[in-house]
């Protein structure tokens, strides 16, 4: 399907690291946080990176028939239930009768870290977008002189 | 001049040429965006479609289904069909996964390549029209 499959699979890989900036954000918020509805602290979000076609359906089988579907990338969000801090700290309303209060997992650094890294894979989609746009507009001009 | 004469040089081996090495630009475009969108996918064997390769095939009219010609003015039929395509799409597994910078690189020479292409042609068009309008 030529171009249009290809800003497919760039789209793909746009919203995957979108989410993945959501889950960042979501991360950053909680990492505090103390109470969940679950009951205890917040655990923190991963998101886990799959290929996935790009198109679904009908779309999907011509694109087969056409010639191969080429994997886009979909993003799914995990628990990390490993690494939970505890500290020492009687005076928060959360502490056990030791005085222990057990935190999120959630380590700032790593999270900035990830933050960037989902930015600069969201430009490099984004540049590969406007590519196949550039592409699709340039072959407008065949013809028009 | 007779009229297959005429026939063959307007529509002579460089439009045919270039037309099938925008169709294959376009197929490598797509092997590569879906790298760039793979870029941090765990196990994704980094694809490439060997641009060279395909087009010689591309240009030799061996396709396996052939059209009927019931007319010795008839043009050659087109090249081969986009399903050719995907048996040719290489699969680098066992790597490091996805280069990104040489992905973006790739990227940007195709998409290169692909203008070059389209100039080449507007400027063919331009020089038939050119002489079909006089040289006016």
């Amino acid at each position: 399907m030529g171009l249009f499959e290809s800003l497919k699979v760039s789209a793909s890989g746009l919203n995957a690291q979108r989410r993945a900036i959501q889950t960042v954000a979501t991360n950053l918020a909680n990492a505090h946080t103390t109470r969940t509805e679950s009951g205890g602290p917040y655990l923190r979000k991963k998101t886990v990176l799959s290929e996935a076609p790009a198109s679904e359906g009908f779309a999907a089988m011509f694109n087969q028939k056409l010639g191969g579907n080429l994997p886009g990338v979909k993003a799914e969000v995990a628990e990390d239930t490993q690494g939970l801090r505890v500290v020492f700290d009687p005076s928060h309303p959360d502490a056990d009768e030791s005085g222990a209060v057990t935190l999120p997992n959630v380590s700032v650094v790593e999270e900035m870290v990830d933050l960037l890294r989902a930015t600069r894979s969201y430009e490099a989609n984004v540049t590969a977008f406007n590519a196949a746009k550039g592409m699709a507009l340039k072959a407008l001009e065949i013809g028009n002189k | 001049m007779d009229k297959i004469e005429i026939g063959k040089k307007l529509f002579d081996q460089t439009m045919g040429t270039l037309n099938r090495s925008l169709d294959v630009r376009t197929a490598r475009h797509r092997v590569l965006s879906s790298n760039v969108a793979n870029a941090e996918t765990p196990n994704y064997a980094p694809k490439d479609l060997p641009f060279q390769k395909i087009l010689e095939r591309a240009t030799e009219s061996s396709s396996a289904i052939s059209l009927r010609k019931t007319h010795p003015q008839h043009f050659p039929e087109p090249g081969i069909l986009t399903s050719e395509w995907s048996a040719e799409v290489e699969s680098q597994a066992g790597g490091e996964g996805v280069n990104i910078d040489q992905e973006m690189a790739k990227l940007a020479e195709n998409n290169l390549m692909f203008q070059a292409g389209v100039q080449s042609l507007v400027k063919k068009i331009e020089a038939l029209k050119m002489t079909i309008s006089d040289g006016r």
